[in-house]
């Protein structure tokens, strides 16, 4: 199935960037972070729809995400 | 001080043109920053005198560790805010802390009021009190431009200005530090402006005593390279805090047109990128960071008639950009420039005035106030009548300016509209509607800052809410935290100082601090503070929360009124078994 991701910048530093991904049917978010690369630890935020996934979640074909780190203050 | 087993303090009374300096034994288990200004604050206030008493205190504590380690940059001032009238305390960077360290003192007292308006000049050999009589009724950038041409040594000293909101006593006025930091808010701007005191310059030659050089510069060197070779900070560098705009308007928790929203449809108009491609010009530090995390970005002024322009630039971040951006419907980064230009130069705090402004503007369309009050159509996204309203809140132009300069609070008790007013534990909310740990973390902070205790991390990380790790995570996280700001590091290096690293800094320079100590020192500032409160009439069980924060969602949905409350309780409730468990030990 084809997901089409919409990386913030900040994961620029990992040579990751916003484009459509390839993912084996069933694929949940843990599956697609593997797959960008992007340090788990690094990501805040999986959004769909305006709906925030969990890591277990299945993403499904067609699917739009945008992929966010968290917010930062002092 | 270092080198020595004790805290170097100078006393400066303005009325009687005096200082005397004292040496502090019993002052340095607290290391300096938080530690020692909240016990200076409370052994020199008055609280049955009101806020801007002419003998209430003004107190700057820099620590041990400042300037000599890598992100040790940061200034703590304590005094009575005005705003709130109990504990007021804020940070600056700049080049305050070196500034202070090189004149030789780890805390300044400053009490009385000038019989003109002063600055005052301090240095390693002299403090003098100088005519600011020219000066009062200048902007800020002006006053620091005479102050540096009349001073002198550039590059080794700090200037501290008001502009004319502090001297015009509006309780969130902030004082300006080196241009582009500023002690912002709770209202120190409107202690000076009590005090005549228009403004400081600090600047020293004191040599830093460091008895074992080969392992402190070891340290210094490990250090610094955990700061530029790790990831810890280098988000702080790049886009910085405004990244945030994207990422909180992805998540429900951008406080947008006063809150009716949580998402705000020209999010990317004012994002960290937008202003990053548009705007930015440079990035500057404060001394002894090689971060860059002060984002300065540039914007074009019409100033007269003909294709007369000016560039000006201000720096930028995220609080700014939601308070005088989202928060107020502005649309285009370069009006929000153009507005933190306006409180810049008035020397207003810019998060509280975009706050107070953006209720303004719901007031108004309500029709609990009119436009003859504001004397400018506040609309959302209107930027010229922001503009205005900038400087009519500086210069108290009418009653209703007046009475919003004291602060949201004040004001919702003259004209009504409570409901909507975006205050947390009397001070003016801060950008990150993530939820109940914020909502608490604001309230309960003793400074009422979301930097107590970085309730919006929690709101952000956890997996599920869990009231009972919410109150365990603020209170833990705002021990730590009052050791960090005694050190004094800045805030965005806090993974940078774990316990390993301050240990193993303050050991290096002859401190020999041990864990349990660190532990101790930070129960001590926590509670110290705490006492302040209680001594200044201040109670958690007076505290309410605004409705308008329950109507719009976070990125939990909406909040639980009831369930606030109960948070609030338990807060409550654990805080005074903590403090009589404390009292008990001590």
């Amino acid at each position: 199935m084809r997901i089409t991701v919409h990386v913030n910048d900040y994961f620029s530093r990992y040579g990751v960037h916003s484009g459509e991904v390839e993912l084996p049917t069933g694929a949940t978010v843990a599956d697609l972070i593997k797959t960008l690369g992007i340090p788990p630890a690094e990501i805040g935020f999986v959004v769909r729809s305006s709906n925030i996934l969990k890591e277990t979640q299945q993403l499904h074909d067609g699917d739009v995400v945008l992929i966010l780190p968290f917010a930062l203050g002092g | 001080m270092l080198g020595t087993d004790y805290i170097r303090i100078l006393f400066v009374d303005l009325s009687q043109e005096r200082v005397s300096i004292e040496e502090r034994k019993d002052l340095f288990h607290l290391l300096g920053g938080t530690g020692v200004a909240a016990k200076l604050l409370e052994e020199n206030m008055h609280p049955e005198l009101p806020p801007l008493h002419e003998e209430q205190p003004i107190v700057f504590a820099i620590g041990p560790l400042s300037t000599i380690f890598p992100v040790a940059t940061k200034t703590v001032a304590t005094f009575i805010s005005p705003l709130t009238g109990e504990y007021g305390e804020s940070h600056a960077g700049g080049r305050s802390a070196m500034a202070i360290r090189n004149a030789g003192y780890d805390a300044i007292v400053i009490t009385g009021r000038a019989k003109r308006p002063t600055y005052l000049s301090i240095s390693d050999h002299s403090v003098e009190f100088k005519d600011a009589r020219g000066l009062w009724g200048l902007g800020v950038d002006e006053t620091g431009r005479i102050i540096r041409e009349r001073e002198g040594i550039p590059g080794k000293r700090s200037i501290m200005r008001i502009g004319v909101s502090g001297e015009n006593l509006v309780s969130f006025a902030g004082v300006n530090v080196d241009t582009y930091r500023h002690f912002g808010r709770l209202g120190l701007g409107a202690v000076f402006g009590s005090k005549q005191l228009k403004a400081i310059a600090i600047t020293g030659e004191t040599d830093i005593p460091v008895s074992n050089f080969k392992e402190y510069y070891a340290t210094f060197r490990w250090l610094y390279k955990k700061v530029v070779e790790t990831d810890l900070m280098a988000k702080y560098h790049e886009i910085g805090t405004p990244i945030n705009i994207k990422v909180l308007n992805a998540i429900s928790s951008l406080p947008t047109k006063n809150l009716k929203q949580s998402t705000f449809e020209h999010a990317d108009d004012i994002s960290g990128e937008t202003f990053a491609e548009q705007t930015l010009v440079r990035k500057v530090s404060c001394v002894g960071c090689p971060i860059g995390c002060i984002h300065v970005g540039q914007f074009r002024r019409l100033f007269d008639k003909g294709y007369e322009y000016e560039s000006l630039a201000v720096s930028y971040d995220h609080e700014l950009i939601y308070a005088l951006g989202s928060l107020l419907g502005t649309t285009a980064a370069s009006e929000v420039l153009e507005l933190i230009d306006e409180v810049e130069e008035t020397g207003l705090d810019a998060m509280s005035t975009g706050v107070v402004l953006a209720w303004a503007t719901e007031t108004l369309e309500r029709g609990l106030i009119s436009v003859d009050q504001t004397m400018v159509p506040l609309e959302f996204g209107n930027t010229d009548g922001y503009k205005k309203a900038i400087h009519y809140l500086a210069e108290r132009k009418n009653d209703f300016y007046t009475v919003l300069g004291h602060g949201l609070a004040k004001a919702t008790e003259v004209y009504g509209g409570k409901d909507f007013a975006l205050v947390y534990g009397g001070n003016e909310m801060a950008g990150y509607h993530t939820g109940y740990a914020f909502a608490l973390g604001q309230t309960v902070g003793a400074r009422h800052s979301h930097l107590c205790n970085a309730g919006y991390q929690y709101d952000q990380s956890a997996k599920e809410l869990n009231d009972e790790e919410i109150i365990d995570y603020i209170i833990k996280e705002e021990k730590e935290r009052c050791m960090l700001t005694s050190l004094v590091i800045c805030l965005f290096a806090r993974k940078v100082y774990d316990r390993e690293t301050v240990l193993k800094a303050l050991n290096a320079i002859g401190v020999p601090f041990t864990d349990a100590d660190l532990d101790k020192m930070a129960e001590e500032t926590f509670f110290t503070r705490l006492r302040i409160k209680q001594k200044l009439g201040y109670s958690l069980q007076n505290e309410k929360f605004p409705k308008r924060a329950f109507e719009t969602p976070t990125r939990w949905g909406k909040m639980d009124e009831e369930h606030m409350n109960r948070l609030l309780q338990m807060y409550i409730q654990r805080l005074q078994y903590e403090y009589e468990n404390y009292s008990s030990r001590e």
